[in-house]
Parts: C-alpha cells; sequence; structure tokens
C-alpha cells in the first residue's frame, strides 16, 4: 500500500516538472520572439490572451483531467491569440485605409470579434477535457 | 464627462454581474460534488401535484402516465389536472385517467373562467389540494418515477418553505435552438441553481417541477394573477417573509423547449415582462428586508434585475462606441481605460458561457460544449426581446391595462437519446 502511494506521487511529481520545464521553455522562446521583434507583442495580443489565460486557468485548469493535455490547450490558445493579432489588425487597417474608412470602426468591432475566438477556443478546450457519459447513464 | 461616467457606472454594473457569474462558476467547480441521497433519508408527507393544462392534448396524456408510474405511496399522493378552459381534448384525457385512477382529480375551467394565466389555474387548483406538500409540473414535462420522494425530503426542515428540481430539456437533438436552450437550462440549474444553494443565496423557484409547503402558501396568500412571472414573485414572498427554498439538484425533470424562433420570442418576452414587474414590486422590500442577510440582498438585487441587463449592455456599447468616436480620453488607445469596454464586448451579460461550459463538464457532455459560441446570437435575440419587453410594460403601465400572453405550444416531441418511445405508448 505505502509502495503504491509512493509511486502514484512520484508519477504527480514528474508530471509536475514536465508542465514545469514545458512552461519555461515556452516562456524562454516567448522571451526570445520579444528580444527579435517587440512589435509583435502588442496590446491587442496581451489584452485578448489576458482574458482567454485568466478564464482558462479559473475554469478549465481546476476541473478534472489531464494536466498536459490542459496545458496543450492553453498553448494553441496562446498560439491562436498571437497568431490573430498579428494578422487580423494589419490586414483590416490596411483595408479600412485603402477605402478611407475610420480606425474608430476597427477599435470598436475588435472586441466582439476577438470574443469569438476566446469563447470558442474556451468552449472547445472544454469539449477535449470532458469525459462523453452514454445515453444509458441518464437517470429516470 | 456625463456619458464617460455613465459609461463607467454601467461598466460597473455588467463587470458585478460577469463576477457574480465566476463566483458561481468556481463555487461548484471547487466544491466535492455531492453524492445523490439514497431513499433511507425519505420521510413521506401527504403530496398533492397540481398540473395546470391549457390545449396541451399532445402532452397531459404523458404526464398523466407518469404520475401513475411515481414510486410515491399512492395513498399518500393527490394528482389535480387544472384544465383551465381548454378547447381540445385535455379535459377529455384527463378524465380518463381520473376515472381509472382514484389519486387523480380534475377541475374543468370553463373558457371564460380559464386562460387567465398560470397563477390563476394554480390558485383554482390549491383549492381543492389536500397535501401537506404541493408539488407543480407543467403539462409538457416529464419527470423522474421517484421525483416526489426526492423534493419532499427538504421539507423535514421545518425553515423550507419551496423546494426547486432540475430541469432538463426533451427534445434536445430536434434541432439548434432546442440544443441552445438545452444548454441555457444545463448552465441555469446545474451550475446557476446549485451555487446559489451552496452559497447560502437565494435559488429561484421556477413554477414548476418544484413545490412548496401548502401553509405557507396559503399564509402568503396564494398566487398573485396580476404577475406574469408567480413563480419569481412567490420565490421573493417566501425568502421575504423568512423561509428558505432550497435547489435539489438529483430531482431532475424533462421540459419539452420551444422549437422555432417565433415561440421562443413569446416565451422569453412572458418571462422579461414577468421577471421586470417582480423588480419592480420587489426591489425596495428586498433592500429593506430584515429576514435577508447583505449577500442574499445583494443576490437577490442581481437577480429581480437580470432581465435588464442585456438592455443595459446594448447600451453600454453603443456608449462605448460614441465615446470612443469622439475621442474620449478613456478609450483612446488607453489600455487601463478600455479593458471595461473589452470585459463586457467580450463576455458582458454573455458571461454565463463559463457557467454553461461547467454544467457540460459536469454532466459529461463534451461535444455539446462546442455549440457555445452559437449562443452569442440568441444573446443579441434576448437584447431585442428584452428591450421590446421593457417597453411594453411602460407603455401598459402608463395605460393602466393589463398585460397579454402567448401561451407556448407544445407538440409532445421526445429527443432521440433518451429512447423513451416505448414509455408513452
Amino acid at each position: 500500500m505505502t509502495k503504491f502511494r509512493f509511486e502514484v506521487e512520484t508519477c504527480k511529481i514528474k508530471e509536475f516538472i514536465k508542465i514545469l520545464a514545458l512552461l519555461i521553455f515556452l516562456s524562454f522562446l516567448a522571451f526570445l520572439l520579444f528580444m527579435v521583434e517587440p512589435k509583435l507583442f502588442n496590446v491587442n495580443f496581451f489584452a485578448y490572451t489576458l482574458v482567454f489565460d485568466f478564464l482558462y486557468v479559473f475554469t478549465i485548469f481546476l476541473s478534472k483531467g489531464e494536466n498536459l493535455k490542459k496545458l496543450a490547450i492553453l498553448l494553441c490558445g496562446n498560439v491562436l491569440s498571437f497568431v490573430w493579432n498579428c494578422l487580423y489588425p494589419p490586414l483590416i487597417l490596411s483595408y479600412f485605409h485603402r477605402y478611407s474608412i475610420s480606425n474608430r470602426i476597427f477599435q470598436f468591432i475588435n472586441p466582439v470579434v476577438n470574443a469569438f475566438w476566446i469563447i470558442s477556443m474556451w468552449a472547445f478546450g472544454f469539449s477535449l477535457v470532458t469525459v462523453e457519459k452514454s445515453a444509458e447513464d441518464t437517470d429516470l | 464627462m456625463i456619458l464617460e461616467a455613465i459609461f463607467i457606472v454601467f461598466s460597473t454594473i455588467i463587470f458585478l454581474y460577469v463576477v457574480r457569474h465566476l463566483i458561481f462558476t468556481l463555487a461548484v467547480l471547487c466544491k466535492k460534488q455531492q453524492k445523490k441521497q439514497d431513499s433511507h433519508g425519505y420521510y413521506y408527507p401527504s403530496v398533492t401535484v397540481l398540473i395546470p393544462a391549457r390545449n396541451e392534448e399532445k402532452v397531459i396524456g404523458r404526464i398523466l402516465r407518469r404520475m401513475t408510474e411515481l414510486t410515491y405511496p399512492k395513498e399518500k399522493l393527490q394528482v389535480i389536472v387544472i384544465d383551465d378552459g381548454s378547447e381540445d381534448k385535455t379535459g377529455a384525457i384527463a378524465g380518463l385517467f381520473a376515472d381509472k385512477y382514484d389519486f387523480i382529480g380534475v377541475i374543468h375551467r370553463s373558457p371564460h373562467e380559464g386562460g387567465r394565466g398560470k397563477a390563476s389555474a394554480l390558485n383554482a387548483g390549491l383549492k381543492h389540494a389536500k397535501g401537506e406538500i404541493i408539488l407543480c409540473f407543467d403539462a409538457d414535462y416529464y419527470p423522474q418515477v421517484n421525483i416526489v420522494e426526492k423534493l419532499v425530503a427538504p421539507f423535514r426542515d421545518p425553515k423550507v418553505a419551496a423546494v426547486q428540481g432540475r430541469i432538463l430539456v426533451i427534445n434536445e437533438p430536434e434541432n439548434v435552438l432546442t440544443r441552445l436552450i438545452a444548454l441555457e437550462r444545463v448552465g441555469g440549474y446545474r451550475v446557476g441553481q446549485q451555487a446559489r444553494e451552496e452559497l447560502g443565496l437565494i435559488p429561484l423557484f421556477g413554477g414548476t417541477a418544484g413545490g412548496f409547503r401548502r401553509k405557507v402558501i396559503e399564509e402568503l396568500g396564494g398566487f398573485d394573477e396580476n404577475m406574469l412571472a408567480e413563480d419569481t414573485d412567490l420565490t421573493f414572498r417566501i425568502f421575504l417573509a423568512g423561509y428558505r427554498l432550497q435547489y435539489v439538484n438529483w430531482a431532475e425533470s424533462y421540459e419539452e423547449a420551444v422549437r422555432g424562433l417565433r415561440s421562443y420570442w413569446h416565451q422569453r418576452l412572458r418571462w422579461a415582462v414577468g421577471h421586470m414587474q417582480c423588480a419592480f414590486k420587489h426591489l425596495i422590500p428586498t433592500i429593506r428586508c430584515k429576514n435577508l442577510s447583505l449577500k442574499q440582498k445583494i443576490d437577490a438585487i442581481l437577480s429581480l434585475n437580470v432581465y435588464f441587463l442585456p438592455i443595459l449592455t446594448a447600451i453600454a456599447w453603443i456608449m462605448g462606441g460614441i465615446l470612443l468616436f469622439r475621442g474620449s480620453f478613456m478609450l483612446n488607445g488607453n489600455l487601463i481605460g478600455s479593458l471595461p469596454f473589452f470585459m463586457y464586448s467580450s463576455v458582458g451579460n454573455f458571461a454565463p458561457f463559463f457557467e454553461i461550459g461547467l454544467g457540460m463538464y459536469l454532466d459529461g457532455r463534451n461535444r455539446a460544449c462546442r455549440l457555445i459560441p452559437l449562443l452569442f446570437p440568441l444573446f443579441l435575440y434576448n437584447v431585442i426581446i428584452c428591450t421590446f419587453a421593457l417597453v411594453k410594460l411602460c407603455i401598459y403601465k402608463l395605460m393602466g391595462r393589463r398585460i397579454g400572453w402567448h401561451k407556448t405550444v407544445h407538440y409532445g416531441s421526445f429527443g432521440k437519446k433518451l429512447y423513451l418511445k416505448e414509455l408513452i405508448t
């Protein structure tokens, strides 16, 4: 019994170390990217990634499930935020500039447009960590 | 400057609601899930089940058959169908059941008497009720066979005056709208109501799949027939009188969700108008009430005003846009000033999406989680409904007229997933 508990705890510690190592590696990559091209890290990216990470950490991370899987989804969300905020604003703004449309319209619709990826990615993440129950489990 | 101040006030209110829903989510997520109560803990008082029905011929047979299958001792059970002036075969079908089973009875109200709303029908039923505990079910509902035992168990506590069970959607696979309504129900009951129960706040009586003590309802003078949301009205009257309402998550009952946008409009409009009526009626008494704790008062005030929130969100969003175009110092590239704007544009009144996600997670239904982004158009639809409800309520108040309502049509449809067809033959 004591041996079994020891093995379980060792497994948990190993998993925790793996996650920690992955987080340090990712932070290092982000730092390198920031040093090479600081302009990529704009206000939009920080604000929306913050909203997504906050929701994610306080909901999905507290639920049961594999931690590595959760971390992978969190990473995907952050990458999506990064790519989205690198590509979408310049494209829209150049379009607006071409047709002499005010940039303010972009600022006005931007939060709503970003809400779609935040909520979709969050919902998709939750769907991946949940275990589907069968219809037979319905208690009538 | 005034516009900016109003914008900040609105943002703060919306932010409060977001925080409230986040607290609900965390309360349910961090709390160890309670095991379902076993049958040793039940007790058996006399119970009356009221089923108000108006033109429900497609569904009344289903619920009455279910009543005959209930495991509760029949000698302690009384079922009363209130045929509220039906013009179809509702009364005749209920009559057939009443002839066959002693514990089932029917009250036939003439078309002249009937059609005045659910509150009026329930008051008519209450006059004939003999049970110590009164339970209510809508005609389109399909409860668990042991739901009565589960719902009456909390009444052993003399402070508990009412109970509310969980509501699920029976025709969920029918179309996208019924699936989205099912999501809303999961968020509202599995997480919203459960969290209120866990945190000692104000769980709401839904008017169906729940019940109350007969003594208390008589003391309170029955249902208020002027209210469209007689259930919310009763909830607040119970709490203001110093009693408690308990939410029983494992007492499950299935309902038939509306299957078209038109029906959705009529149903939600009725709910919105009714809830707004309750807000006007109970806001001041709630603030002044000495029977409620501070956290209960805050929750009660937020619950009462919840149907104003979509309107507030829309106004605040438009206001934010105006400030932005006017080049306000607050929204001109200043991240801190823009945060409330981000916050309610990103989550806003749509905040319960994390409640819904958690509910789905707890129910073990991962695939349905992916429909959550589709709730956004439904939220926009709700903005229009709530705005219309407020305008309608104000106009009718000014004109001193009684507000009319549309009855939801039920079709007796079942979800394929539940394998229930054999039960309704």
